[in-house]
């Protein structure tokens, strides 16, 4: 699980949108799960899951009916048998007939996280995850993230929460400027740099894009 | 406080006119209002023949009848429906900074009414324009003041219903108590209304013409009662159907004394509107993205359309998902409503004359005709259910793994087969009601040909139209309205007409090569009977090869597109 962390505009969701095949990187390439992103895109995509900061729904769908679409989409054959208990474990099962408009902003964040969770991705991306969400959800939300990393997916992780990204994450890859300043896992990152030596994730992540001002 | 208002309006008006100047710098603007003035000046401007004053005075007057009990179900309406509550919303910044500044209630409804009076006195400019040809004799300023005291009233009087229903609302019976009046006033309007629509049926049932329709409305509402409860009404119009400036002068005196009432009526309620004008103003805000965004919006109260849905198979084509999708969105906005709705309205009244021989057969079809055709130039333009209104969803569509050639198609024909469907009903229309008629310049077998041909016609001929139009959004979507407009104003009337005259001569080149094959076929098949079958289908054939290879473009500048 890796988590992607940087000050306002470091280029944080341009590269979670750029791994998710929303724009086109400027240089590089893209791979997710073995398969070229520009090359194979369909494929790729297959393999993923974008869950963007905010949640953008289809207005005219109700709850069930987007995880349906994204059954379908994604050719997921047990859809129907998936879609309760993903509900259940969301909170979503007494809105399954609600259009997004009678939904409040966290459980619109726990749909689209619903809709991303639903084909079982090797790859989950995730772009502030817990916006919006209350306490209670932000904790389940932790649970199944982590779940989803036990369970072998990949995990890319953007947060200005850093308790969060220190709680789940295994690597950091800390951007500013859209440059990379620090990647690898947080006792590695601290071990490169002695004068850091002993402080948490927020002291580490200041003193990092602090220096590159 | 009222200069902190007076300049929060000026300067609002002056800034948006000043977005609109500086976008006239860049051309697309620029010749988007040229034609846009253009049109105006075609449309309202334009000197006319003839002389002012010409028009039928019988005909006037009987419209004065039918203006007035207009207005009598615009009051009426303002007491009745719960929609009228609009008439309290504000702005989501004058909610966010006007109500918990230091203003009074009366302040606040004082500011709504001015910035009210921006809105009326352009449209009464508007409508001085529009009905320069109606016959009136009067001078341009007496039409606009007695347009303007007609809009005023209105506005006033629903301004002034919305804070009564408000305050019964919020105080119950003692509410009732205070208003019992106004109530009386808006019930008696209904049971006014009622009472002339009642007498006025027989003669409107047998009526052959618009005319006779509002002799019929004229006769019913000269009964005592109806003459009674018209009063008001007609009062309020009557500068406006003013045929002399002596009249007019005597109609106003009227009018404006009712405007300075309700005007005292309305500030004079003290109302607390604020969590109703609250209420109003969300819903109010969520239309106007709503429209803007060109989407019809959702009606998430009524819980029974929720339930229905249609089912969607787990596995299978993916793009089969979107179609699905874009269904419910149809089924959802009330557009396969007013779809199906229009086709049983023409299949309802073409009832009494299938088989029949008569004008009143061909009358239906000839209609019906009409609609398919106006359905194949405009229906792409109306219904938007593809990628049009997806646009807001580029980012969630892009990560869809689908190819963008499949998920444009599937957009594409998420708005051409309702179109066909509802064409393919018209067309059945226009074959029935023309089922016993022999005298047909086209043969019945001839007939039954066409029909049974015209799925593969008006597919292919739809999916051309939907795909130009799909194609100018994914292309050219500074032109085509996809994203909301901020400030529009005349030069977007333009570019809608620039759009529109760019797509239709677009359609026409791409059915050039399908006429010239299909003709080609047609002649070297000369000596076949029914050749023309087989050039109907190869034109057919030409344009859906055509709207392949251009759907397989767009697919690839889907891909590429960024949000």
């Amino acid at each position: 699980m890796l988590g992607l962390v940087g000050p306002n505009g470091a280029g944080k969701t341009t590269t979670l949108r750029a791994i998710s095949g929303i724009i086109a990187p400027t240089r590089g390439s893209i791979s997710i799960a073995g398969h070229p992103l520009a090359k194979e895109p369909v494929k790729a995509k297959q393999q993923l899951a974008f869950i963007p900061d905010e949640p953008q729904l289809f207005e005219y769908l109700t709850v069930d009916e987007h995880l349906r679409f994204i059954g379908r989409m994604y050719g997921v054959a047990d859809a129907p048998a998936l879609i309760q208990p993903l509900l259940a474990e969301l909170e979503l099962l007494e809105k399954q007939r609600a259009l997004p408009t009678e939904l409040s902003r966290g459980m619109k964040q726990k749909l689209a996280i619903a809709c991303g969770l639903l084909h079982d991705p090797p790859a989950l991306i995730l772009d502030e995850p817990l916006t919006g969400l209350d306490p209670g959800g932000m904790r389940r939300m932790r649970e199944t993230i982590a779940a989803r990393a036990r369970a072998g997916a990949a995990v890319i992780l953007s947060s200005h929460l850093l308790h969060l990204v220190e709680e789940l994450c295994t690597k950091l890859l800390v951007i500013h400027h859209g440059r990379t300043i620090a990647y690898g896992a947080f006792d590695e990152i601290v071990a490169e740099r002695p004068q850091l030596a002993g402080r948490g994730l927020e002291d580490v992540f200041l003193a990092l894009t602090s220096d590159q001002q | 406080m009222v200069e902190a208002l007076l300049y929060l309006t000026g300067v609002s008006i002056r800034n948006r006119f000043a977005m609109q100047a500086r976008r006239l710098r860049q051309p697309r603007y620029a010749l988007a209002l040229i034609l846009g003035v253009g049109y105006f000046w075609l449309v309202l401007v334009r000197p006319v023949g003839g002389q002012p004053g010409r028009a039928s005075t019988s005909l006037w007057t009987n419209f004065e009848t039918v203006a007035a009990l207009g207005v009598l179900l615009l009051l009426v309406g303002s007491w009745l429906f719960s929609g009228e509550r609009m008439a309290l919303a504000f702005s989501p910044a004058e909610l966010q900074f006007l109500f918990p500044a230091p203003l009074t209630r009366r302040a606040l409804i004082l500011y709504k009414l001015f910035r009210a009076q921006l809105v009326i006195l352009f449209n009464a400019v508007l409508w001085v324009f529009v009905l320069r040809r109606s016959g009136s004799v009067l001078a341009a300023p007496l039409r606009f003041l007695g347009t303007w005291m007609l809009f005023t009233n209105l506005s006033l009087h629903r301004l002034g219903a919305a804070l009564v229903r408000t305050s019964l609302v919020e105080h119950g019976r003692a509410g009732l108590r205070r208003h019992l009046p106004a109530m009386l006033i808006g019930g008696a309007g209904a049971i006014a209304i009622a009472f002339i629509l009642w007498e006025a049926i027989p003669v409107i049932r047998a009526a052959r013409a618009a005319r006779e329709i509002a002799q019929g409305i004229e006769a019913a509402a000269e009964l005592p009662a109806a003459k009674a409860l018209l009063f008001w009404p007609r009062l309020i119009i009557a500068p406006s159907f003013a045929q002399t400036t002596s009249e007019w002068f005597r109609a106003a005196g009227a009018a404006l004394v009712i405007v300075l009432a309700q005007l005292i009526w309305v500030v004079r309620s003290d109302v607390a509107f604020e969590e109703a004008a609250v209420q109003a103003s969300a819903e109010r805000a969520r239309r106007i993205d709503s429209w803007r965004r060109r989407s019809a919006r959702p009606r998430p109260s009524s819980r029974k359309e929720v339930k229905r849905t249609i089912p969607l198979a787990a596995i299978g084509n993916p793009a089969a998902a979107i179609v699905w999708k874009n269904t419910l969105l149809l089924m959802r906005t009330g557009r396969v409503g007013s779809m199906i709705g229009l086709a049983m309205m023409a299949i309802v009244i073409s009832l009494p004359t299938v088989g029949s021989r008569g004008l009143d057969g061909r009358f239906v079809a000839t209609a019906a005709l009409a609609m398919v055709g106006l359905l194949i130039v405009l229906g792409s333009r109306v219904l938007q259910n593809d990628f049009r209104q997806d646009a807001d969803h580029l980012a969630t569509l892009k990560t869809l793994p689908l190819p963008g050639a499949r998920l444009v198609g599937a957009e594409v024909i998420s708005s051409a087969l309702p179109i066909a469907a509802l064409q393919l009903l018209l067309l059945f229309v226009a074959f029935a009601v023309t089922l016993g008629d022999t005298e047909l310049p086209i043969s019945f077998v001839r007939r039954a040909a066409l029909l049974l041909m015209s799925p593969l016609m008006l597919l292919s001929v739809n999916v051309t139209t939907v795909t130009i139009q799909n194609a100018a959004a994914l292309l050219f979507p500074g032109w085509v309205r996809v994203t909301p407009v901020v400030g529009g104003g005349i030069e977007v009337m333009g570019q809608g007409i620039l759009a529109t005259g760019m797509l239709l001569l677009t359609f026409v080149i791409a059915l050039l090569p399908a006429i010239a094959i299909s003709a080609a076929v047609w002649w070297s098949l000369s000596g076949m009977p029914n050749g023309w079958i087989v050039a109907v289908v190869v034109a057919a054939g030409v344009l859906l090869a055509e709207t392949w290879w251009a759907i397989h473009g767009l697919g690839r500048r889907f891909e590429k597109m960024e949000p």
